[in-house]
């Protein structure tokens, strides 16, 4: 038990306690603003689920909404907990450290399970308590629905994290195989971030819609009738529901706790079982990532340096993630985003404004695939000497990374402009035009933000190497690329509704293109020098 | 990082909300746009008429959700107005949230806060499984009655009113307290027994289970004439004796039937001291025929004549001698449809929609025979002409023309028709229709005639619903009938909506044409919004009537002659230009009157733009183009008229015109073009009205015209400008643009150019004249800026005005006379500032133009210097505006 207490406290520090690098006002407005950012997002969050619960209700389809609350926050946290399974238990940095340590696997296990579990806490209280208890409060439920409603959460926790820790298992040995197939993992984060867009836009559309005139948009009638037949058999979700709301209480608790139990049984009979030996096995097997021996090849110079730019990126899953999937995704996203700000702005400004909305959601997608240039320099990590030694000077050396960006993005607004153009969401003159000042406006950001990062790189060099949390840049890219995208999508609808489309995007084309040129000629000027400057501490 | 990116997705589209929300209120203060219209929506789909479900809504104390649904979408909207017409049934919360209290029938209205003749509504039929109450209806005086006096042998039909019918379970039972004083059947047939008092009880028992009361004192006091109103006699001779309770028939009691034939009917009155009663005798031609006991009460119910049954409805018959009126036992009585109308024992029901034949008979007797239309009546309903509606227009009021044009063909009157029935299924002709005036008729189809001398009188019309649960009957009255044809019944308001891709229907417009071609002096009533074909389909139609002439009155009802397929350039017009030659045949003619009209010269309204007003400056077009030359006493008057979006509203060269009550926005270059030809008389007056939104000036007026012959006489102007004016046309004096020369009227490009040159360089002297201390009498300042509110100029355009102000004129070539209200109107001086002008321009203009020395500027300056409208200030169509606009302030 001492033990189990000494690693729960070591667990806590290793992920809450002070890192002691960087610079620590950065790190607390960073994190500030993360956390502003989440509570935005939380209580948009809390007002959507409401309107949710209201228009359910209103369509006499709350207990479909229950079912499917339950479901959906079921296979999140399923998800969400394979995934931190193996990342927290079975691929924990500090398991083959621990190993070695006096201390039991059930210990170990334990611990780590805990600091799980408090996370699932944390999750279901804060998501998923408030979403009960105004459910609770629209459609009037009595007192045994309050008091049901801590059974049901304590489910809610116990039954996920059953299921995670039994899929887990199997899932790290298909990730293991998977590994290598970069390609194959991208398309997976593509068509998940692409798939999750779109249904959050579609509930978004909903919640816009019932808001509007209490439409229910996201559901057609036959589909409401589907989805009505189709909650009586979601398991044990339904039945979670139905403990909650007083249908069939006695047999959908007594289910409800069968369930929950079998699996957790099963979870804790796997984990004493397998746990230990799944750990020394992935530990013995980390190390053979490459096994096929290829030829070396002569390159020249560019080619070569744009070719390892470009690995550097797709073999990272974080970097893979943040640049490539988004990049892929973004034609989908800005679809589904401009579909929505279209519906909304013709009912309430007017179609004559869906060319600005266009170019403002591109511009967007643009601002967060090239933040992604705010660390050019600082993603050589404990590699960056070589870049002063290669046989290419510093000025092709950034502009081969310039190149790549703007390689990537403009790709990705063509393939948007024509998304937008062949499914009639705007006329073909429109989208190409708004991709081309978002593209001279990607020109400005890429360079504002290679520019950033040169004058204050921000190295990794510890862990695997790769800059996983955000710099300073990032986020000053970030934030000026979302500023000047809403500037211009406000500007763009005034002034089409005053102006016209042609005078509009004409300014919009002049301003873009002087930025542009301003944007490139701070980063050109004195390049060599202010790169030479740069020194790893 | 990931995690950041992941959360920044989510954050996108309420980023993106936020922007066109701001978007949208950054271009709401820039351009104000009026709402036309709008529907009711209920979860997303529009809803005029709605059953709901009484249970659902108590149980839950839920709401029903109206939200409008406006037109344009991009009108400044600050609220509707809510009410009910039945706070009984139902009331409405101010963001359109209905509550429910009862069942029964009511329509809820909203109305914009922004134009209070913008209204819908919906009508809600509330109904339950329960019974809320009841109560007894009598047929003889058509009301709910809470007590009946009757006399011995009299007789009376009453009717439950069960409040919701649909929860009604089998038949209402009436009772009587003492049948010694009444009986009841159970077709609530009420017999006078006795003198005395007694209790009607009325039971009915719900879907539920439930049974609701009725009780009503019935007294009976005194004795009728006859003990019953029917004598059925065979034979040639028949004794009355037996059928009398006190006197005698007049002319004996024994009367002589054999002038009548078999199955004929004669009328005897039977008198005792003052008083009578008719008696009505039937000659069978059977000595045995088989009747049902109470029929003659039984017509108002529907036999008779008029052998209608409600479907749902039983009758319990009761088979009698009708010679006797004894009860006969063991008639069989047979339906020859049991779908439609069944019989149980000895009641019969209507079970469907349908004609069946009834027979009753039995050996001995002759048998009878009725066919029975069973249907379903309404018990709710209203009517096409609705006085919730009647408050249009700038003038708040509704005009009808004694004729109307129905699918292309002139009829004589109205069509009056019952909508929104209630049961869904009723039968829509099961309606009477009555007028209680001798100026109109009415026929059975609800066609309303208005004699002659019916202009300007009142004529009510009443529709009931036969046969209904309720006895519901509307009324509408037609209070402004006109002579005139009314043109687009039966449109709705015709509504444009480009962005959903709906076209209007042109169909108004084509019988406008036809009525202004075959009815010679008739006036011109629009009933709805009324389109411009496009140019080219204007061009294909053959004959020389293709635009709408100012030949007779047209009265708009606030409707819109919208021109904007139509407007194509400058020189066009929505209206034909009125010239002497459309006057031929209408000598006796003084004038016409063109009231309640919003005429729209081009651009739909939901595309406000700037873009928009370049455009308009371009093709936008004169919606009125007045030019009578030998006609100048004809006279061309706009009452409560509205005129938007054209370059200019109107260009009078020649004639007189007068504007009372009328609104001019929305114009992209100047408002009024008040130019007279030097030989023609040309006369304008304003009263009450309320300028807006011009680009450039309020109203230009000149005298003369070019080339200018030497020591012509010229007929000048008279301009009137009377009552309490107001001009919102406010700039600041660095953006102020006169325009008094418009590009596209001359076909010669260099022309053109020069012409477009020269307004540019008048436009920036006029700018250059506001700085320093020049025109200090225009200038108003508020805040940090300086501003002009551009009234009507008077220019020495070819000619000099000699101007006499609020003076007798003795001849027209006198000058242009100019009479104003000084109380809250100033005419000011405008000096042009030259320096900007440039040697070329200067010379141009001087051909046509004195800018030597100062012109005058009419606006609403008061006296004490101060203006009737503010710098931003901006109005809207409610109650206050149309007080100003009628004077009323």
């Amino acid at each position: 038990m001492r033990s189990y207490w000494t690693l729960f406290r070591l667990e806590l520090k290793a992920r809450f306690g002070a890192r002691g690098m960087g610079n620590p006002v950065f790190t607390v407005i960073k994190t500030l603003i993360f956390l502003a950012l989440v509570l935005l997002v939380y209580m948009a969050y809390i007002f959507g689920v409401k309107q949710l619960i209201e228009m359910f209700y209103l369509y006499d389809m709350s207990t479909e909404f229950l079912v499917l609350f339950i479901a959906i926050s079921q296979v999140l946290l399923v998800l969400f907990g394979i995934s931190s399974v193996i990342k927290n238990l079975f691929r924990s940095g500090d398991n083959e450290l621990l190993m070695r340590f006096p201390v039991s696997a059930v210990s170990v296990f334990a611990a780590k399970i805990s600091i799980f579990v408090l996370y699932q806490v944390i999750f279901t209280v804060l998501v998923e308590l408030p979403v009960f208890i105004m459910f609770g409060i629209t459609t009037a439920q009595g007192w045994s629905y309050y008091a049901l409603l801590p059974v049901v959460l304590v489910f809610s926790i116990i039954l996920p994290l059953a299921i995670s820790n039994l899929l887990a298992i199997p899932v790290m040995q298909i990730s293991s195989r998977t590994k290598n197939m970069f390609a194959l993992s991208l398309l997976i984060s593509v068509i998940m971030v692409a798939a999750g867009f779109a249904i959050y836009m579609n509930v978004i559309q909903g919640v816009v819609d019932y808001m509007k005139e209490e439409a229910m948009s996201f559901f057609s009638k036959k589909t409401m009738v589907q989805v009505s037949k189709a909650s009586k058999y979601i398991y044990p979700s339904n039945w979670f529901a139905y403990m909650l709301i007083g249908k069939w209480r006695l047999g959908a608790s007594l289910l409800s706790f069968l369930v929950v139990s079998l699996f957790a049984g099963g979870a804790v009979l796997l984990n004493k079982k397998l746990y230990f030996s799944t750990i020394l096995r992935d530990i013995e097997g980390s190390g053979a990532t490459f096994t096929k021996v290829t030829k070396n090849k002569m390159r020249s110079p560019m080619w070569a340096t744009f070719r390892r730019e470009f690995l550097d990126i797709f073999r990272s899953s974080n970097y893979s993630f943040q640049y490539l999937c988004m990049a892929v995704a973004a034609p989908v996203m800005v679809f589904c985003c401009n579909r929505l700000a279209s519906s909304m702005g013709e009912n309430t400004i007017g179609a004559v404004i869906v060319p600005a909305l266009a170019l403002m959601v591109m511009m967007i997608f643009c601002a967060i695939i090239l933040s992604f240039a705010a660390s050019s320099v600082s993603r050589e990590g404990e590699n960056f000497y070589l870049t002063k030694i290669v046989p290419l000077s510093y000025r092709t050396q950034v502009l081969i990374k310039l190149a790549l960006y703007m390689a990537v993005s403009t790709l990705s607004l063509l393939v948007t402009a024509v998304l937008i153009w062949v499914t009639g969401q705007i006329e073909v003159r429109y989208a190409f035009e708004a991709a081309g000042i978002a593209f001279l406006t990607s020109v400005a950001i890429t360079c504002f933000a290679i520019k950033l990062d040169i004058k204050r790189p921000q190295f990794a060099v510890g862990g695997d190497g790769e800059l996983s949390v955000g710099s300073l840049s990032t986020f000053v890219t970030l934030f000026i690329g979302f500023t000047v995208s809403v500037l211009y999508g406000l500007f763009g609808m005034v002034g089409i509704f005053l102006w016209g489309t042609s005078m509009t995007f004409g300014i919009l084309v002049g301003v873009s293109g002087g930025l542009a040129l301003l944007a490139a000629l701070w980063l050109m000027i004195g390049l060599n020098k202010r790169y030479e400057r740069i020194t790893q501490r | 990082m990931k995690k950041f990116v992941i959360v920044l997705l989510l954050l996108v589209p309420l980023i993106v909300l936020f922007t066109i929300t701001a978007s949208g209120m950054i271009i709401s203060a820039e351009v104000a746009i009026a709402i036309e219209s709008f529907e009711l929506r209920h979860l997303g789909e529009p809803v005029t008429e709605v059953t709901i479900n009484y249970r659902e809504y108590s149980s839950r104390n839920k709401k029903y959700q109206l939200i409008p649904r406006y037109f344009p979408g991009v009108a400044q909207v600050n609220g509707f107005t809510w009410y009910s017409d039945n706070d009984q049934v139902a009331t409405v919360d101010k963001n359109g949230n209905v509550s429910f209290h009862n069942c029964g029938f009511v329509k809820i209205t909203a109305q914009s806060v922004d134009s209070v003749s913008v209204k819908a509504s919906c009508t809600f039929y509330v109904e339950d499984s329960e019974i809320h109450d009841v109560s007894i209806y009598s047929y003889a005086s058509e009301l709910i009655v809470h007590r009946i006096q009757m006399r011995v042998y009299e007789t009376e039909q009453v009717q439950a009113l069960i409040n919701p019918y649909v929860a009604l379970a089998g038949d209402p039972a009436y009772a009587s307290s003492d049948p010694a004083v009444f009986t009841c059947d159970q077709n609530g047939v009420l017999r006078a027994t006795g003198e005395g008092s007694a209790t009607l009880t009325l039971l009915a028992r719900d879907k539920r289970g439930n049974t609701k009361t009725c009780s009503i004192p019935i007294e009976v006091s005194g004795s009728a004439l006859v003990k019953q109103r029917v004598v059925y006699a065979y034979g040639e001779q028949a004794d009355l004796t037996p059928y009398l309770a006190s006197g005698v028939v007049v002319g004996g009691n024994n009367v002589d039937l054999s002038a009548l034939a078999a199955g004929e009917q004669m009328t005897c009155t039977v008198r005792s001291g003052a008083e009578e009663c008719a008696l009505t005798l039937v000659k069978t031609a059977n000595e045995h025929m088989i009747g049902i006991a109470g029929s003659e009460v039984l017509h108002k119910e529907g036999w008779g004549r008029n052998v209608y049954l409600a479907v749902g409805r039983k009758l319990h018959l009761s088979p009698v001698d009708l010679i006797t009126y004894e009860g006969i036992e063991g008639v069989q009585i047979m339906s020859s449809d049991p779908n439609v109308l069944a019989v149980a024992e000895s009641a019969i029901e209507a079970r469907a929609t349908g004609k069946a034949t009834l027979t009753l008979q039995k050996e001995g007797y002759a048998p009878m025979t009725i066919e029975i239309v069973c249907a379903v009546p309404a018990s709710y309903f209203s009517l096409n002409l609705d006085a919730d509606q009647d408050s249009v227009g700038l003038g708040s009021t509704r005009v009808y023309g004694n004729r109307s044009i129905y699918d292309g063909e002139i009829v004589n009157g109205i069509r009056i028709t019952a909508e929104n029935l209630y049961p869904l299924n009723s039968d829509p002709t099961l309606f009477t229709y009555s007028v209680d005036s001798e100026y109109a008729s009415v026929d059975a189809n609800g066609l309303v005639t208005f004699r002659e001398d019916a202009v300007g009188k009142q004529v009510t019309v009443t529709v009931k619903s036969l046969f209904s649960i309720n006895g519901l009957s509307r009324s509408y009255t037609f209070r402004n009938i006109v002579k005139g044809v009314n043109v687009g019944f039966g449109l709705g308001a015709n509504v444009f909506d480009e962005k959903k891709g709906e076209n209007p229907s042109f169909a108004p417009y084509y019988d406008a044409l036809r009525v202004q071609y075959e009815s010679r002096d008739t006036a011109l009533v629009f009933q709805t919004n009324v389109y411009l074909p496009t140019r080219k389909q204007m061009e294909s139609l053959a004959g020389e009537y293709q635009k709408l002439c100012f030949t007779r009155d047209i009265y708009g009802n606030g409707y819109k002659l919208d021109g904007q397929f139509y407007q194509y350039s400058f020189s066009s017009s929505l209206f034909e230009e009125g010239k002497d030659s459309q006057l031929e045949g209408y000598e006796e003619q003084t004038g016409v009157t063109i009231s309640d009209l919003f005429v729209n010269s081009y651009a739909p309204v939901g595309t406000d733009s700037k873009e928009n007003f370049t455009e308009l400056m371009r093709v936008g077009g004169i919606p009125v183009h007045l030019c009578y030359q030998k006609r100048g006493d004809f006279e061309v008057r706009f009452r409560y008229c509205a005129f938007q979006y054209a370059y200019s509203h109107l260009l009078s060269s020649g004639g007189t015109i007068s504007y009372d009550g009328c609104v001019f926005r929305n114009s992209s270059g100047v408002s009024l073009l008040v130019q007279s030809a030097d030989e023609y008389t040309n006369s304008v007056s304003v009263h009450n009205c309320i300028f807006s939104n011009s680009i450039s000036l309020t109203g230009l007026v000149v005298n003369g015209g070019f080339p200018v012959a030497k020591n012509a006489p010229v007929n000048y102007n008279a301009f009137s400008w009377t009552g309490n004016n107001y001009i919102y046309n406010w700039k600041k004096t660095e953006e102020i643009r006169l325009d008094i020369i418009p590009s596209g009227i001359l076909n010669d490009k260099t022309m053109e150019a020069l012409m477009t040159m020269l307004n540019n360089k008048l436009n920036e002297c006029a700018r250059t004249s506001m700085i320093g201390d020049m025109n200090a009498g225009i200038k108003y300042k508020k805040g940090k800026d300086t501003y002009a509110n551009l009234g009507i100029l008077f220019i020495d355009y070819w000619r000099p005005i000699h101007f006499i102000i609020n003076e007798p004129r003795e001849k027209t070539t006198d000058g242009l006379k100019l009479e104003i209200n000084c109380e809250t109107a100033s005419l000011v001086p405008f000096k042009m500032s030259l320096v900007s002008l440039g040697e070329i321009a200067k010379r141009l203009a001087s051909t046509m133009l004195d800018l030597d020395h100062a012109n005058m500027m009419l606006t609403n300056k008061s006296q004490d210097g101060s203006y009737n409208t503010e710098p931003g200030e901006s109005y809207k169509l409610d109650q206050k505006t149309f007080d100003r606009l009628r004077g009323e302030v």
